[in-house]
């Protein structure tokens, strides 16, 4: 018996030579399957796709096997295996086979000198069960009945390891058991994604800023522009790129999008605008510089973690007028990656702001999935002790 | 043997008994004999406090148990585990056990119960009087209650508390408890959880279902948590299979819980553990073997015998542990999991197991999105353990206020073996496909195949 999994799907296939199993990852011929060891990755004759075949445990098996009765899962099976301290040797009651997924995993943990005799009250359940431990290669230690034991009892004189599934702690009590506890288990599963790192406000903040500032400076311009157009009717507007001011893409292309303010202004690149400046220290901070015409506008600063003295040198500056929101930044010496600030920076520049600070530039996040399955159950437990020695 | 019974059941009774017949040989008689106490035996005690404590008992001794009681250990020998005693005058009388009290509920209300009052009259040298002249703990917890001011005021279940308070504290009694897996790794979590790294019974006990350890399996361990995943395993091999433990330092490791088990030599006997040294296939160190002839000397001889054949041992060792093919690989580390499932995942054989378990999900996160990218690890994935106790006590049945907060996190992948073929034929039906839509979107013809 093997079974494939593709992408979280668990079929499990019984390879008989000649036979053929479909599944919506191709066609695959059992034969193929022959003689390849456990494991493999297989491709399907008709190229849809691949599958990997797995040897069968008990734990594929239940997340495989076909469901007669509701199951237990991999959490409560464990659950219940180091409760009851199960180990290779001992002897278990099961009352309600069920589909045996719970059967499978204990025949494994106590096999083989170990058994586990399990009574299963409805027949057709049974049998079923039957067929799967003979075919499973358990049945050796595994003892089948068909049988109600709420109702006829167990039959079984001297059993070890005893284990009563009943309903309720009272009705425990009444027949001797002691030490009762009970437990509810469940398995979160997580989904593990990789999302570039959070950026800092401050940085949208600057560039709204910038934006702001942008817009402003080209509406002035274009009312000196007009002014200027009034007075001499004749001139092209296109002028002031001529006279080698910052020519403003959004007033050349006509579009008033918004959206291109976020970008960097490659022109600037040429840009010989006496009001905007930008710079590079010989630290690799970057800096604006802002002539006095723009003092009244403010502006904001990225400040190199690493260099805290670069805010007081600036300060000293002839002409610079600074306001550094940043003032975290600017004291700690954190090398957390810091935020890159695009207040009209060219091209450029940016680039190479970004390379000094990529190191935590993607985060791996984990997230417990959108779905839980649970369980149905709760797990009680008890002792049945020997009153008297 | 065919151990299948179906049918009406007036068959069943003999053919149950059957079974029951010729099984009885097979219940490992080493099973049974683990199951009584005997001289130089872990015994775990837990005490009316609620605490458990480890001791190794040997014949003739006196335990001491402070204010719990004392007692000749020769009465305890030969008792099986997990019954109940009562220590009076150094001997031990079984407690037969008790059953939950159904408690009737009354009109009480804690009204007129007010704290601060001085309730209890029976003051600290009395009650040290009364313990002197071996007054038995029922007699001293009912002296209490008869002079306490507000008892008859309480409700039944506030009552009950209070009896099982003061219990706790005077009764002259104990438990025993079997030194199994679950119970050895509940001591350990509740004394000191940090040297098990934290890993929760129900964690390990998910590792080992991840896992699929079982008898006559091969395992590799990688443990560093005073050997709990060590001796989870060698309980499931139970003497067959094989286990290489491997380990950060030259001397054995410190796997002081295996001490906790009473193994037999039987079930030791098929782990060796190993250093990281020797998992490299290219690191060969020389044993030097003087020659022969110059030792003439007895000792020396015996010395050198006995080096020989560590070399022996050790380059057997490796062979094995080279030539691959195992079943698992369980990681409870220190170390960085990826380095160490990307050094010993070619040894693995195809379909086996491998599951790591951290008290942090960051790391495991790590792990997983690198396992994600190579095509020899089955959907690796991370799940958190999760466990709820209830009280339960009649009419007073509810979840516990404390519980332990976490058990680490799990990450479980199945090795495979990538076939590239399989790959490019998916990536042609991708290409295919895209080159279909592409047609189409173009207005070009395709041929429907």
């Amino acid at each position: 018996m093997s079974k494939n999994k593709t992408r979280d799907s668990l079929l499990p296939i019984t390879i008989v030579p000649g036979q053929e199993f479909n599944c919506r990852f191709g066609t695959y011929r059992h034969s193929d399957f022959l003689g390849i060891p456990y494991g493999s990755q297989v491709a399907s004759r008709n190229g849809r796709g691949f599958v990997h075949l797995l040897r069968p445990t008990p734990e594929l098996w239940t997340m495989a096997l076909p469901h007669r009765t509701q199951i237990l899962y991999l959490a409560d099976i464990s659950f219940v295996t180091a409760q009851l301290g199960l180990r290779p040797g001992m002897h278990v009651l099961e009352a309600g086979t069920g589909s045996g997924s719970f059967t499978h995993s204990v025949a494994r943990t106590v096999g083989p000198t170990g058994r586990i005799y399990s009574f299963e009250f409805h027949e057709t359940r049974a049998i079923k069960a039957r067929e799967e431990f003979q075919r499973h290669g358990i049945l050796d230690y595994v003892v089948l009945q068909h049988r109600n034991v709420c109702r006829d009892g167990f039959g079984l004189t001297d059993a070890v390891d005893a284990k009563q599934v009943q309903r309720t702690v009272s009705a425990l009590n009444e027949h001797g058991f002691t030490d009762i506890s009970m437990y509810e288990t469940l398995l979160r599963p997580y989904d593990v994604n990789r999302a570039p790192t959070p950026v800092s406000v401050k940085s949208i903040r600057n560039k709204l800023q910038s934006a702001e500032q942008g817009k402003e400076e080209r509406r002035l311009h274009q009312i000196a522009t007009s002014k200027a157009a009034k007075r001499h009717p004749e001139t092209d507007m296109n002028e002031p790129a001529e006279k080698g001011q910052a020519s403003f893409p959004d007033s050349t292309s006509g579009s008033g999008n918004s959206s291109k303010r976020k970008h960097d202004l490659p022109e600037l690149d040429n840009n010989t605008d006496p009001q905007v400046i930008s710079g590079q220290d010989d630290r690799g901070s970057k800096r604006m510089k802002l002539g006095e015409s723009s003092q009244d506008r403010g502006e904001a600063i990225v400040v190199d973690a690493q260099t805290p003295n670069d805010v007081e040198d600036t300060t000293k500056e002839p002409g610079a007028s600074l306001e550094i929101p940043d003032l975290d930044t600017s004291t700690s010496t954190t090398s957390m990656s810091t935020n890159v600030l695009n207040t009209g920076i060219s091209q450029k520049n940016k680039r190479s702001e970004e390379d000094t600070h990529h190191l935590a530039s993607e985060l791996i996040l984990t997230q417990t999935t959108k779905e839980v399955r649970g369980h149905t159950s709760y797990l009680t437990f008890a002792s049945l002790l020997p009153a008297t020695l | 043997m065919s151990s299948l019974v179906a049918g009406p059941s007036n068959h069943i009774q003999t053919d149950i008994e059957d079974v029951l017949q010729k099984n009885s040989d097979s219940i490992s008689s080493e099973l049974l004999q683990n199951r009584t106490i005997s001289s130089g035996h872990t015994v775990l005690f837990r005490l009316p406090s609620g605490d458990t404590r480890s001791l190794v008992i040997k014949a003739n001794q006196e335990l001491n148990f402070g204010k719990f009681g004392k007692f000749d250990t020769n009465s305890l020998i030969g008792q099986p585990f997990g019954l109940s005693y009562e220590i009076v005058d150094k001997e031990l009388r079984v407690i037969p056990p008790k059953p939950l009290q159904d408690l009737e509920e009354t009109e009480a209300t804690n009204e007129l119960i007010y704290d601060g009052q001085s309730v209890q009259p029976l003051s600290s040298e009395e009650i040290e009087q009364l313990k002197k002249q071996n007054t038995p703990a029922t007699a001293i917890i009912q002296a209490q209650i008869e002079n306490h001011v507000n008892y008859h005021l309480k409700t039944e279940y506030s009552k009950d508390k209070y009896r099982k308070r003061k219990e706790a504290k005077f009764s002259k009694s104990f438990s025993t408890l079997e030194p199994t897996l679950y119970n050895v790794n509940e001591y350990w979590f509740s004394k000191d959880p940090s040297k098990i790294r934290e890993l929760r019974s129900d964690a390990l006990a998910q590792m080992l279902s991840h896992g699929n350890v079982h008898t006559d399996g091969r395992y590799l361990v990688v443990d560093d948590g005073a050997g709990i995943l060590v001796t989870a395993v060698l309980e499931r091999l139970a003497g067959k299979g094989r286990l290489i433990v491997i380990n950060n330092t030259e001397s054995p490791p410190t796997h002081f819980v295996l001490d906790n088990m009473n193994f037999s030599k039987n079930q030791l006997k098929v782990m060796t553990t190993m250093n990281w040294a020797y998992t490299d296939p290219n690191w060969n160190v020389e044993y030097h073997t003087d020659d022969e002839s110059e030792r003439k000397n007895e000792k020396q001889k015996v010395r050198l015998e006995k080096r020989k054949r560590l070399v022996e041992d050790l380059s057997q060792l490796r062979a094995e542990f080279f030539a691959g093919d195992w079943d698992g690989l369980l990681i409870s580390s220190e170390y960085e999991p990826y380095s160490i499932i990307e050094l010993l995942e070619p040894l693995l054989a195809g379909s086996a197991n491998i599951v790591v378990h951290h008290p942090n999900i960051q790391v495991l996160a790590g792990v997983q999105t690198k396992l994600r990218q190579c095509p020899q690890y089955l959907s690796p994935n991370i799940t958190e353990i999760w466990t709820r106790r209830y009280q339960v006590l009649p009419g007073r049945f509810h979840p516990l206020m404390t519980m332990s907060g976490n058990a680490g996190y799990l990450l479980h992948t199945i090795k495979v073996f990538n076939n590239p073929m399989a790959n490019a034929v998916e990536n042609e039906r991708k290409l295919a496909r895209l080159a279909k839509k592409r047609k189409i979107m173009s207005g070009g013809t395709i041929s429907v195949s």
